[in-house]
């Protein structure tokens, strides 16, 4: 069975990004507007591991 | 002579009559949402809306992750992008949800007026508590998902404010920050030895912040 690794990935981001808001919503922990200065980073690092996986699931398939 | 007409009988598979994974998905949270909702209307259960759209939103990111040796789902991803949107605005916004439009200025004279926190979509929000006898120290939310917001503080009392804007402006005093996601911290003068303090946490979507 072949994997679809864009929805893997972005599954991913929202499990993370659900996780990462309830957890401030808990109390948890605290996020500010300034904090999405992050999104871009990490954005780019996201994409960087999207193509690295997809790249190898093509190359084992 | 004609040739026979060929007549093909639609084929239709055992598969072909089975609900996407996507849709199942769907309304399996809708459900759960409706059943929520109903509950907290009943009074049964507290449930905000801070906790509610993050944790749909990371139920449609686990689905899609295992969704994922299935195939691609458009769907699931237009309603993951949606759930965003609203767990973004309902946590660094919440005033949107509740605080309408225009302009609102607010003159606190006693503690018992003053609200934990002051909210709106659109508009400004002017908070005027230089008459304020603060005989207690106080923590104050405010939010404005696009516009300003306008702090006069009481003169005598320490303050101590955290301002995060989307873009726009933060002055506090005579500190300021501006472009994108700028965020200042700003602690005034004896605020930590201080027994009766201020507190002003301050989120603008757009726009600008102005304490003084």
């Amino acid at each position: 069975m072949k994997m679809h690794i864009g929805s893997f990935v972005t599954g991913l981001v929202f499990l993370a990004v659900g996780v990462a808001f309830a957890l401030e919503a808990a109390g948890v922990w605290e996020i500010r507007i300034s904090d999405l200065r992050l999104i871009g980073p990490l954005a780019l690092v996201l994409i960087g591991v999207s193509i690295i996986a997809g790249a190898v699931t093509r190359r084992e398939s | 002579m004609t040739d026979p007409e060929i007549h093909v009988e639609p084929t239709t598979t055992h598969e072909s009559h089975l609900p996407s994974y996507g849709t199942v998905v769907t309304g399996i949270i809708l459900v759960v949402l409706g059943v929520l909702w109903l509950l907290d209307v009943a009074d049964v259960l507290s449930i905000s809306l801070g906790m509610v759209f993050p944790l749909a939103l990371a139920v449609v990111g686990l689905a899609l992750m295992v969704g994922s040796f299935r195939g691609h789902h458009p769907g699931l991803v237009t309603l993951g992008v949606f759930l965003t949107i609203l767990t973004l605005m309902v946590s660094f916004l919440p005033g949107t949800f509740r605080g309408g439009i225009g302009d609102r200025e607010v003159r606190v004279t006693e503690m018992s007026q003053l609200e934990d926190s002051y909210g709106m979509a659109l508009g400004k929000i002017t908070l005027d508590l230089t008459d304020l006898e603060m005989t207690e120290s106080a923590e104050v939310q405010l939010s404005v998902g696009a516009g300003e917001v306008q702090v006069r503080v009481p003169d005598d009392v320490p303050f101590r404010v955290v301002g995060s804007v989307g873009a726009g402006e933060i002055i506090v005093a005579d500190e300021t920050a501006q472009g994108i996601t700028p965020r200042l911290e700003y602690t005034g003068p004896g605020y930590e030895d201080a027994s009766t303090t201020l507190t002003l946490n301050i989120d603008v979507g757009a726009g600008k912040i102005e304490v003084r």
